[in-house]
């Protein structure tokens, strides 16, 4: 798993590349921790090389959810896989993300 | 001479008498009639009622038929043949986990009224066994119920069983019911402790044995109805003859249970011939015929970061069974929550743990044990999360379980030997 975040045209662009299972989930929380500090730019995740998530995977999300809309920033899903979708849809995580 | 007079006196007495006599007759004749017509609607009525519960016994019968299993899987086959309309025979099976789950058993008398009690014990098996898994437990539970309020001191015998379909693992539990014959290579009794049948006493322990059988051997189940069938000399078939068309039937590599059933009832009657049938008669084969078996198994710490260890596990595991991508995403992810929820809670923090993973497949199913020794613990007893509430609101946790039990058909807990077991089975044809 490989968490990379950049800053383009405005937004925080956190790319999840791999398998984010609960071995994985500590060092990405650790390299999204830059998303946490938003200050109202809005956050795009492109998942498209994200091909699997675990409940501790999804725990990161949802409080990188919650402190964005505190700071008044969007967060946005892209390239969503079938697999990870199914996941967003059994949690009801469909529901308080944007998807793209 | 007589005188005209007299005579005639004589004639109209004569006539009178005999007026007499005919309305006599008469009368008889009528009150004969009357009695005949009065009998007649009797018969008529009595007939009448006897052919309505005929027709209601009939549907009894047909009712309590109907709640014995009528489809088989892949080695199980079994039948009942009641003696009268409704009968005292029972066989059920079901299947959980991965495991067989049967029984038989047989209510004292005949009839209406162990009929009735036959059934009241169908459905208690059907609800007890889909919680318990003890053989012995179950039969503690059904005799509980029949203790309670049984002034007529019907009493049942009973054996019970759960076979694992994955490994062959035998237990059951007899409530002095006929000794089972398993087989294998040769056709044997199974050795079974008799304990007292059900309805007898209440708190009853019930014994319970194991053993393991081999791919291919098989149990075969009776009630008295075939030992003490009877020849018109009134012998009976005997347990001798039982084993020996046991035998024939096993020499014979291609029978089926249903095939080795059939013929077994088809040598009872071939025994009885004109004698009529004085007891239901109930069979029930059972035979581990496990398919292409693949089985892995792996040891984990409670650490982590043995996650990935888990994922490596599971995917080369899933490969071997040419599961499709979807579909071994939400396998893995199901057997990760429920193997991260025993590494975080099972043990005290800062003391390290085992869990073991057994993962079983027949191609058609896919079974994963999570097994740990960490404190008593029945993660489907808790509440999953709230799927339905806003970003701020949705707590952070309570999603593992939840997973779990959405990406899989079934997820059972025990607890066994001091140790927690959590069984999750999902269909993959």
């Amino acid at each position: 798993m490989t968490t990379t975040v950049q800053e383009i045209d405005g937004k925080l662009v956190a790319k999840l590349n791999g398998e984010l299972d609960t071995a994985a989930a500590h060092d990405t929380e650790l390299a999204l921790q830059p998303l946490m500090e938003s200050g109202g730019k809005d956050i795009i995740f492109d998942c498209s090389e994200l091909e699997y998530i675990a409940s501790s995977g999804l725990r990161i999300l949802l409080s990188i959810r919650k402190n964005a809309t505190e700071q008044g920033s969007r967060v946005v899903l892209k390239g969503v896989n079938d697999v990870v979708l199914d996941v967003l849809n059994l949690t009801g995580f469909i529901s308080i993300f944007e998807i793209e | 001479m007589y005188k005209t007079d007299e005579v005639f006196a004589d004639m109209r007495r004569i006539r009178l008498q005999q007026l007499g006599l005919i309305l006599l007759g008469l009368l008889i004749l009528f009150f004969m009639i009357e009695r005949f017509a009065r009998n007649e609607i009797k018969l008529r009525k009595a007939s009448e009622e006897k052919a309505r519960i005929d027709t209601e016994l009939a549907v009894a019968g047909k009712i309590q038929q109907e709640m014995l299993p009528k489809t088989f899987p892949d080695g199980v086959f079994g039948t009942v043949e009641p003696a009268l309309e409704v009968g005292g025979d029972l066989f059920d099976f079901l299947k959980r986990d991965g495991k067989l789950f049967f029984c038989i058993g047989d209510v004292s008398g005949k009839g209406i009224p162990s009929a009735m009690l036959m059934s009241v014990i169908h459905s208690l098996f059907r609800m007890v066994s889909m919680k318990e898994e003890s053989p012995a437990r179950i039969l503690g539970a059904l005799n509980e119920q029949i203790c309670r309020g049984n002034d007529s001191n019907m009493f049942v015998t009973f054996f019970a069983g759960c076979l694992d379909l994955y490994t062959g693992s035998l237990h059951y539990a007899n409530a002095g019911h006929d000794k089972p014959f398993l087989l294998s290579d040769s056709v044997e009794l199974l050795p079974s402790k008799a304990n007292l049948p059900l309805g007898v006493f209440p708190g009853t322990v019930f014994e319970e044995q194991s053993c393991r059988l081999l791919p291919g051997d098989g149990l075969f189940l009776y009630t008295d109805g075939l030992t003490e069938a009877k020849d018109p000399d009134r012998r009976q078939f005997g347990r001798q003859r039982v084993q020996d068309a046991l035998q024939a039937c096993l020499s014979d590599a291609g029978m089926t249970p249903e095939h080795t059933v059939r013929s077994l009832s088809a040598a009872a009657h071939l025994f009885a011939g004109e004698a009529p049938q004085s007891d239901d008669l109930t069979m029930l084969l059972v035979r581990f015929a496990p398919g292409d078996l693949v089985r892995d198994r792996i040891t984990l710490t409670s650490d982590t970061k043995d996650v990935s260890r888990l994922s490596g596990f599971v995917k080369d595991y899933l490969a071997k069974l040419e599961v499709d991508r979807k579909t071994a995403g939400g396998l893995r992810l199901a057997l990760e929550e429920a193997v991260v929820n025993v590494m975080s809670y099972a043990y005290p923090p800062g003391e390290a743990g085992e869990v073991a993973v057994y993962a079983d497949s027949d191609r058609k199913e896919v079974r994963f044990t999570v097994v740990d020794s960490g404190f008593p613990f029945d993660p489907t007893a808790v509440l999953s999360a709230d799927t339905t509430l806003e970003a701020q609101e949705r707590p952070i946790g309570g999603l593992g379980i939840l997973l779990t039990r959405r990406m899989m058909d079934s997820v059972s807990y025990a607890r066994k030997h001091g140790k927690n077991v959590l069984t999750l089975t999902k269909s993959i044809l």
